[in-house]
């Protein structure tokens, strides 16, 4: 493992996800950073992109869309995000704000990994 | 025709000229005597050219004055100058005949003149004494008299034809026309006179020139053999010497008869000659001059007024010898020969010129007489009996007449037809009327009695009164209350009154009581009727009865105002019934016009009454009102103007903001039709669905709001067991079942969740269906083979056709294979085989999931597709769920066009299929 591990953002108001996302994905060799609304997420962007971005879109202070629509404001497309919702329309709703991929509640760990290695950057 | 017309009278007339030429040359030649070949020859020379000349003169002199015929014959009867034209070919036919008449005699007249002048200057010829001149001239006069009723009688004959049809169409036409020809008499006597006058004037020339004639031939003969003989004889003398005066005197004395003087000239220029020649020389001119002069010695003289002519000839170169002769008397044989030959013709000519006569006079006669008689005999007398006249003479006048008479009669005879006719077509029609009428009282509807006064006994009814008086005695000839005793009391006034008072009576509806079946019983009916009296001289003397029964119209009446009251009745319920109804109801006519609309409609649309409620609907865009999605609504849309163009419309949303909030309506409508289909209107029922649609939106937010809420801890537990069951070697095997437990609680959960969402979406008709095409034969596969790993004890076999292309929505047509299979899978407690097939057939794709698991009872087969229902609730194979899954998946393939079915044997299995149509290639 020379190089360096990939950080992911997860922007998500539920503690219990962000605990149970964050042990999967540290497990799997990801450095995750957690955000518990989009106005924290904007934060923590604005000090240093990371290679990806797991989106609720239900979020208290600043949802889904409103952050998607700040980040792209202010960052362009530089850190490619992944909608995870418990609506059964998630694709609708990635489309919507133009995510990169989507995945949704209630996801097997096996997606969720195959999900962020697959639109992680490097 | 014209032509044809002209060219027949020229070609007669040429070839009449010709012969009358022949015959006027040969008696003329005749008539001066003229027997010697040379003579004739010179004589007939000049006939040629003269014929030649004459012919085309009075040819085309005749052609000029018959132009007015030529021009009629050319007209056409229609043309506006026809009428003058034919005035003027009646003037021509009836002139030309006696001016070509004097035109001809007066060529012919020319004719002896120019021959005899011809004939005088003739070369050596003896000179014609002075009657010759005269002679010449009467036989001018003769052929001029014969060519005069020649020429006139001939085109005459020729023109007859023409003018009795000009004569008939004249009066066809109702022409006048003026006498104009020569009359009658006068055409008799010029030719009765020219008969006589031609003959006469021939003779008397004869006559004239027959003494110069014969002593002509023998003076001159006698002459020339008396001198030859003397000639000789003095050249026998002179031979044997020189004849002394006494031989010569001997001579002369021997030569000399009575009839003739011989004489001798001697070289001394005497003249030797008898006693007897000495006057007849004395009368000579100076002869020793003349003879001495006298060519070749020959010579002659003939003097006719003397009756002599004197002949010489020269003897010797120095005598003269010659006689002098005298005429003899005339050959009477030969003049009595010559007299009959005349006689004869003139005979002839006679007769010719009295059958001539005779023609004229009888001809036109006997026509009018037949016509007369015809008249007469004849009932039916025409036009076509009109007698053609000939000429305008007397005659003419009166065939005049008789056409006049004959056009009348005519005219009276058909005026009499016309009339006969005329009254006969009224008969006719009279009759056919009488007929008609008959016809239409036998047959009328209404019932006629006609009555006489005294008893007001039966005379005349019709088939009507027939009907009710079945079963009655005949009313003819007997008083009419005898056969309907029944009313005696009620009509018998009415009739007495009637006749009394001569005064027409009506009654409308009025009441009886008659019987009409049974005898004895009386039945109510009633009548409209009217008594009309009929007067004759003034007094009543019958009155005519026409009426109805009235009495199914006044019972019908009654129940159709009961029946009116009924409905009345009715109406107002169905009224009250609309007005207490919460729903709005509104009915219009085929216009589109509002005609009914109750409380709760005009609650509705906040209208104040109906009128309000039309004109508000009334523009093509109706105001305040839109549809769901905020859009104006067109009159068009609206559900009542839908169902008036034939569509039933069902539970269609409508916004409407009429002074106040938006109200949703929701109206279902249906056109209204008449017995033949016709759409005579439309009725709409709607309902205000405000509060209804309120709440079902709180209930899709609620169902969203508690999706969300519940997959979010689904989520975390389903993750953490995962991640426990995945991350850590060190289990026990009781802690992994737990937590495997734990994995299928929260797929459960998860699986309740998804259907309660499609539940609810299914219900506010929000299940949206994303189509694309997609090959079921593989979607099956990958379901199968999906679901197969979960039931390791069961086989899943897949057969059938592939691709299988359908138009779906791929997520929905899995999620139904899925619950198919799934419940396969399920019911097969025991394991074994599950077999899926595809087939395609009739433009559809078939999958059948077939198991051999415990199949359905009976009695619960009906129900397995409602919501809700769990076929194995409470029995041994209850596997949980919601009951939601057939209903679900039987929902989506409907929303698909598609169908679910199946076949079931309890405790042998069942056979579910699924239907969809196939997408287009």
């Amino acid at each position: 493992m020379t190089e360096p591990a990939k950080r992911v953002l997860v922007v998500e108001d539920d503690p219990d996800v962000v605990t149970l996302v964050a042990l999967v994905l540290e497990d799997s060799g990801y450095q995750v950073e957690t955000a518990a609304n989009g106005l924290e997420a904007l934060h923590s962007v604005g000090r240093s992109l990371p290679n990806l971005i797991l989106l609720d879109m239900k979020m208290p202070v600043m949802n889904g869309w409103e952050f998607a629509e700040a980040f792209y404001e202010r960052h362009d497309h530089r850190a490619p995000i992944v909608v995870l919702t418990a609506a059964d329309d998630a694709k609708r709703r990635a489309g919507e704000i133009g995510a990169n991929g989507w995945l949704g509640k209630p996801f097997s760990l096996e997606a969720l990994l195959t999900t962020v290695e697959r639109h992680a950057r490097s | 025709m014209r032509r044809s017309f002209q060219t027949r009278i020229q070609a007669i007339l040429c070839g009449a000229n010709l012969a009358f030429m022949a015959l006027v040359a040969v008696a003329y030649l005749w008539m001066l005597g003229i027997e010697r070949a040379a003579e004739q020859r010179v004589t007939l020379e000049v006939i040629p050219p003269f014929f030649v000349a004459e012919t085309g003169l009075v040819l085309a002199l005749l052609t000029r004055m018959l132009r007015p015929v030529a021009r009629w014959l050319a007209t056409d009867p229609a043309a506006p100058e026809h009428d003058v034209r034919l005035r003027r070919a009646v003037d021509a036919v009836d002139r030309t005949p006696a001016q070509f008449g004097v035109l001809f005699a007066i060529t012919w007249y020319l004719f002896p003149l120019g021959a005899t002048v011809v004939v005088l200057r003739g070369p050596d010829w003896p000179p014609l004494p002075p009657s010759a001149v005269t002679a010449s001239a009467l036989a001018g006069v003769a052929t001029f008299s014969a060519a005069l009723v020649l020429g006139g009688t001939l085109l005459d004959l020729l023109l007859a034809p023409l003018a009795g049809r000009l004569s008939l169409s004249a009066r066809a036409r109702g022409l006048t026309l003026v006498r104009s020809g020569p009359s009658l008499a006068s055409r008799v006597v010029v030719i009765v006179v020219a008969t006589v006058v031609a003959p006469t004037s021939l003779l008397a020339a004869a006559a004239l020139m027959t003494d110069v004639r014969t002593d002509l031939a023998d003076l001159e003969r006698r002459g020339q053999v008396g001198a030859s003989e003397m000639a000789r004889a003095l050249e026998r003398r002179a031979a044997s010497g020189e004849p002394s005066p006494q031989d010569l005197e001997a001579l002369v004395a021997l030569r000399s008869t009575d009839e003739q003087a011989a004489f001798v000239a001697t070289p001394q220029h005497e003249i030797l000659h008898g006693t007897a020649a000495k006057h007849l020389l004395d009368a000579a001119p100076p002869l020793a001059a003349w003879w001495r002069g006298a060519p070749g010695g020959v010579g002659a003289f003939t003097d006719l007024p003397a009756g002599t002519t004197i002949a010489f000839r020269r003897v010797d170169e120095r005598y003269f010898a010659g006689v002098v002769a005298r005429a003899p008397t005339p050959s009477w044989p030969r003049a009595l020969l010559a007299l009959i030959v005349v006689c004869m013709l003139t005979l002839l000519w006679a007769l010719m010129s009295a059958s001539v006569v005779a023609r004229a006079v009888v001809r036109p006669i006997a026509g009018v007489g037949a016509a007369v008689v015809r008249i007469a005999r004849d009932v039916e007398v025409r036009t076509k009996e009109r007698v053609p006249i000939h000429h305008h003479d007397e005659t003419g006048s009166l065939a005049e007449g008789v056409n006049e008479m004959v056009d009348r009669t005519a005219a009276s005879a058909a005026r009499l037809r016309d009339a006969v006719a005329e009254k006969q077509r009224r008969v006719d029609e009279l009759d056919a009327r009488c007929r008609l009428l008959e016809l239409v009282v036998d047959n009328a509807p209404t019932g006629i009695v006609l009555v006489r006064v005294p008893g007001f006994v039966g005379e005349l009814v019709n088939r009507s009164y027939l009907v009710w008086a079945s079963g009655r005695r005949s009313v003819l000839g007997t008083p009419v209350f005898q056969v309907w005793p029944e009313i005696a009391e009620t009509l018998g006034p009415i009739l007495e009154g009637v006749v009394a008072s001569g005064q027409p009576y009506r009654a409308i509806d009025q009441p009886f009581r008659i019987r009409r079946g049974a005898p004895g019983e009386l039945e109510q009916a009633w009548f409209s009727f009217a008594l009309v009296p009929l007067q004759t001289d003034g007094r009543v003397d019958g009155v005519l009865g026409v009426g109805i029964d009235t009495t199914r119209q006044v019972e019908a009446r009654r129940r159709i105002s009961e029946l009116a009251e009924l409905a009345q009745r009715r109406a107002s319920e169905l009224e009250a019934m609309l007005a207490s109804m919460l729903d709005g109801v509104c009915v219009c006519d085929a216009e589109g016009h509002v005609t009914v609309a109750n409380e709760a409609e005009l609650e509705l649309f906040a209208a104040a009454d109906r009128e309000e409620l039309g004109r508000l609907l009334e523009p093509l865009e109706p105001p305040g009102l839109e549809t769901p999605d905020g859009r104006p609504l067109l009159r068009r849309e609206l559900a009542l103007m839908r169902a008036l163009r034939g569509e039933i419309v069902v539970q269609h949303e409508a916004v409407i903001r009429r002074r106040r909030a938006a109200r949703h309506l929701r109206t279902s409508a249906a056109p209204m039709r008449d017995a033949q289909g016709k759409i005579i209107g439309a009725v709409s029922v709607s309902r205000d669905v405000t509060e209804q649609i309120e709440l079902e939106r709180g209930k899709e937010q609620f169902f969203s709001v508690a999706a969300h809420e519940l997959k979010t801890p689904v989520t975390v537990m389903k993750g953490f067991a995962e991640a426990l069951l995945g991350t850590s070697a060190a289990l026990t095997p009781a802690q992994r079942r737990m937590l495997e437990a734990i994995d299928r609680g929260a797929d459960r959960i998860d699986r309740i969740v998804v259907d309660l969402l499609d539940l609810s979406k299914l219900d506010l008709g929000r299940l949206e269906l994303v189509i694309e095409r997609v090959d079921l034969a593989e979607l099956v596969r990958g379901v199968a083979g999906r679901l197969a790993r979960g039931w390791p004890e069961h086989r899943v076999q897949v057969r059938g056709v592939r691709p299988a292309v359908v138009r779906g929505d791929r997520v929905r047509l899995e999620q139904i294979l899925a619950n198919l299979v799934d419940n396969a899978l399920r019911y097969s407690p025991e394991g074994g085989e599950v077999t899926v097939t595809i087939n395609v057939q009739a433009r559809r794709a078939v999958v059948a999931v077939e198991d051999r698991g415990i199949g359905i009872p009976k009695a619960q087969q009906l129900h397995i597709f409602e919501r809700f229902y769990r076929a194995h609730a409470d029995t041994p194979y209850d596997r949980g769920g919601m009951g939601v899954g057939l209903y679900l998946s039987r929902q989506m393939a409907l929303r698909h066009g598609g169908a679910i079915w199946f076949e079931s044997v309890e405790g042998r299995g069942s056979t579910f299929y699924l239907s969809l149509p196939l997408g287009e290639e």
